[in-house]
């Protein structure tokens, strides 16, 4: 199926080529019904934007195809907002053709896919970008994203997890996600820039056939407008083999974690619990958390195995990582695995302390639920809590709090939370000389408050 | 014909020795599993019964799956203290399946070490949890086995004379159980680079670089596969005991890394240390039992294999 818009992105007037995008934009065909349906087996598929470097300049643009192919690339062009044309310059016309730097067919012999990474740099912070994926002539239908800001405006996140079976919930929540983010832009609330997967995306990680299923899947996270949702992925335990690496494309061989920042003010530091945690990846943490820490005002943590599980055992990251977020002040770390709802109370030296770190998720886009473990300290209502239903949480960030909200499958709030924003001493790193003398000085009157 | 009867005297003290630390390693062994199923609660076992049926699993509602697995650990802990009392096939048989089911339920929840092969398939991959746990397996199986034959073919000293096959049995088990832990080690299984790098922190107050931690894994799997090697084609008891050694410091390392909260672990694993003693004894057994076959008569010349 041809989408209505569908012809090659020619250089114009970009006056003109606004009116045009955005007459474009209000007609084009609702993506989701497109690709999957054809039967030509070059016709591009599964489209995924995925944030693993600098999402206010960089994104990872990729597709799939059932058979090879010979020219692979993403066409892509800067939409102008309406009223804004005046305010930009020529040179902010942004329309190119890139050519897609990696392809080759999934390893696995359980289906035939082949792969197509277009990573495109140099965008403009805060800025939407069409895009057609094409390979061979084969165009897909006309989407869109938007990168994230670079000023400090209220932006949110969906932080989800555990997507690996239940395939019918799985689509419902990829469906709800996609009216979610809708909303947020439609009512001018801080937009949902991406969403933050916390591992288990299927349930044998080295099956082609079910990657692609989650593929297919995941195209119904695109809007009706064609807004593309960005992922921002870590890996899970049922994630394993090389094929991650390859959907999400990550060098061969690479361990998977990463931090970017989705806004001037906040930091996402994605770990991986499936390779070694007590070695380099916890000095790399230390590291970014004292590099992070001053310059962000939320500082936020990703990974699959949970420190503090509403059902099954810790994992390793109670002895290696946690220490490394109660000494930084990480704001919120987000874990997967335990298939609940879980938002435990901040802890701090395996106690509830006002100051600490709260510990929300465990995975709930599709996984059969279990029944949490109320009795566990750090589980105890009201400071903390939990239930079992298929949900996606939501985390919009702001200047003075960190809200959360877990929207479960039929689009009802189950839980709502509100962080404040840590005082200004317990974002300081000892011995850093990079905040302002007088901020400094502020921190340093300020009692260790409870946030 | 005194000397023969010392000699069959012997022979079955040795062969009760084996049978013994066989005993020994099945129960404690059961015990492990009684608490991972009962009182962590969290298994493989658990994740498939729990599973949706279109994953592989069993579709069991989470408190059917509890329950069940809370009875499959319950009875295990009873077979174990009578495999310890007073062996019979019947435990010994219930125990040998609990962990062929355990090992399949983590090939069918993929939660066992995800071997990087492509050449094997993805089915013989999956399969791979049955190769690291088949000296737990084994020893049970070969436990009843004995229990079994030895109520059917009794010898006058009370035990089958014999014990050529469990030797082999155990043999071979050991031999995959330290290839298969090789290869995980070759691999650079993420949680045997933590176990190293944990334990030297702990108790070496040594800082290892996790590069360093990744060599030694290599030069670990090497040894693992070629005293593998080593334990099916020759007969050297050095090789069994240095197994024994092995097996005894790799079960320790688990709570030596993590601290005793972990000690299941190592109860788990009580076959790894166990079993190559046994089978010291079993084939120091065979060898006075094939003398006394061979030359049942006194003053005879003894044979070549002595």
């Amino acid at each position: 199926m041809q989408p209505a818009d569908s012809r090659p992105l020619r250089h114009c007037n970009h006056r003109r080529a606004a009116a045009v995008l955005l007459v474009a934009a209000a007609f084009v065909p609702v993506a989701s019904c497109a690709a999957t349906e054809s039967s030509d087996p070059l016709t591009p598929r599964h489209w995924r934007c995925v944030w693993t470097e600098d999402p206010a300049t960089a994104a990872l643009l990729s597709w799939s195809t059932t058979e090879a192919g010979q020219r692979h690339a993403v066409h892509l062009k800067r939409i102008v907002p309406a009223g804004a044309e005046a305010e930009l310059s020529a040179d902010s016309v942004d329309e190119r053709t890139i050519a897609a730097q990696r392809n080759g067919r999934h390893t696995g012999d359980s289906a035939k896919l082949f792969y197509h990474h277009a990573r495109v740099d140099q965008l403009a912070p805060g800025a939407t970008y069409q895009v057609v994926f094409e390979t061979d002539g084969r165009r897909s239908p006309t989407m869109h994203f938007t990168t994230a800001p670079d000023d400090d405006r209220p932006i949110a996140l969906l932080f989800g997890a555990d997507s690996r079976s239940g395939i019918s919930e799985r689509q419902q929540m990829n469906r709800l996600m996609a009216r979610m983010v809708a909303e947020s832009y439609a009512a001018e609330r801080p937009p949902i820039l991406a969403l933050a997967h916390g591992g288990d995306f299927v349930y044998d990680g080295s099956d082609v056939a079910l990657w692609s299923q989650w593929l297919d899947d995941h195209e119904q996270t695109v809007g009706a407008d064609g807004r593309l949702l960005p992922i921002i992925p870590a890996r899970g335990n049922h994630d394993h083999s090389g094929v991650f690496n390859e959907v999400f494309g990550f060098p061969e061989g690479d361990r998977n974690y990463y931090a970017v920042n989705v806004g001037p003010q906040v930091r996402l530091v994605t770990l991986n619990t499936e390779t070694s945690v007590a070695g380099d990846q916890t000095k790399w943490l230390a590291a970014e958390l004292e590099s992070a820490r001053p310059h962000n005002r939320w500082l936020v943590a990703q990974y699959h195995r949970p420190a503090f599980p509403a059902v099954k055992l810790p994992g390793r990251a109670l002895v290696h990582w946690v220490p490394l977020f109660e000494q930084f002040n990480v704001d919120l770390v987000c874990e997967g695995d335990g298939h609940n709802i879980k938002r435990t109370p901040p802890v701090r030296a395996n106690k509830i302390d006002p100051t600490g770190v709260p510990y929300i998720g465990e995975g709930g886009l599709g996984v059969g639920q279990r029944a949490p473990k109320p009795e566990r300290w750090y589980l105890k209502s009201p400071d903390a809590k939990v239930g079992q239903d298929h949900h996606v949480q939501l985390l919009q960030f702001d200047r003075d709090q960190l809200s959360y909200r877990v929207v479960l499958m039929s689009g009802e709030t189950f839980d709502e939370h509100a962080w404040p924003v840590r005082p200004a001493a317990q974002r300081l790193v000892p011995g850093d000389e990079t905040l302002a003398p007088a901020a400094r000085a502020a921190a340093a009157a300020q009692p260790q408050t409870p946030r | 014909m005194a000397e023969t009867s010392a000699e069959a005297t012997r022979a079955d003290a040795v062969r009760q020795r084996a049978v013994w630390a066989l005993r020994l390693a099945v129960a404690a062994a059961a015990v492990g599993v009684w608490r991972w199923l009962c009182q962590l609660g969290e298994s493989p076992l658990l994740e498939w019964l729990h599973s949706p049926r279109d994953v592989g699993g069993w579709g069991m509602g989470e408190g059917v799956a509890i329950a069940a697995q809370s009875a499959v650990g319950w009875i295990c802990l009873g077979c174990g203290g009578w495999c310890l009392l007073q062996p019979h096939w019947l435990p010994a048989a219930w125990l040998a399946a609990v962990q062929v089911v355990l090992a399949w339920a983590m090939t069918e929840t993929d939660s066992g070490f995800p071997v990087s092969a492509q050449w094997l398939g993805p089915a013989t991959r999956r399969a791979f949890p049955l190769l690291t746990n088949s000296l737990r397996i084994a020893a049970p199986a070969v436990l009843a086995w004995w229990a079994w034959r030895r109520g059917r073919q009794a010898t006058d000293h009370g035990l089958p004379v014999r014990s050529r096959g469990f030797e082999a049995v155990l043999r071979w088990a050991l031999a995959v159980t330290f290839a298969a832990h090789g290869v995980e080690a070759l691999q650079h299984n993420p949680v045997f680079v933590d176990l190293l790098l944990d334990f030297a922190r702990r108790w070496l107050r040594f800082d290892m670089p996790e590069q360093s931690a990744r060599w030694l894994l290599t030069a670990i799997g090497v040894m693992d596969v070629a005293v593998a090697v080593l334990c099916v084609t020759t007969r050297w008891r050095g090789v069994l005991l240095w197994m024994a050694a092995w097996g005894l410091v790799t079960a320790l390392s688990r709570v030596a890394a993590n601290g005793w909260f972990w000690w299941h672990d190592v109860a788990v694993r009580a076959p790894h240390f166990a079993v190559p003693l046994a089978i010291a004894w079993l084939a120091d057994a065979v060898e006075l039992s094939d003398e006394i076959l061979a030359d049942p008569t006194p003053g005879a010349p003894r044979a070549a294999s002595r």
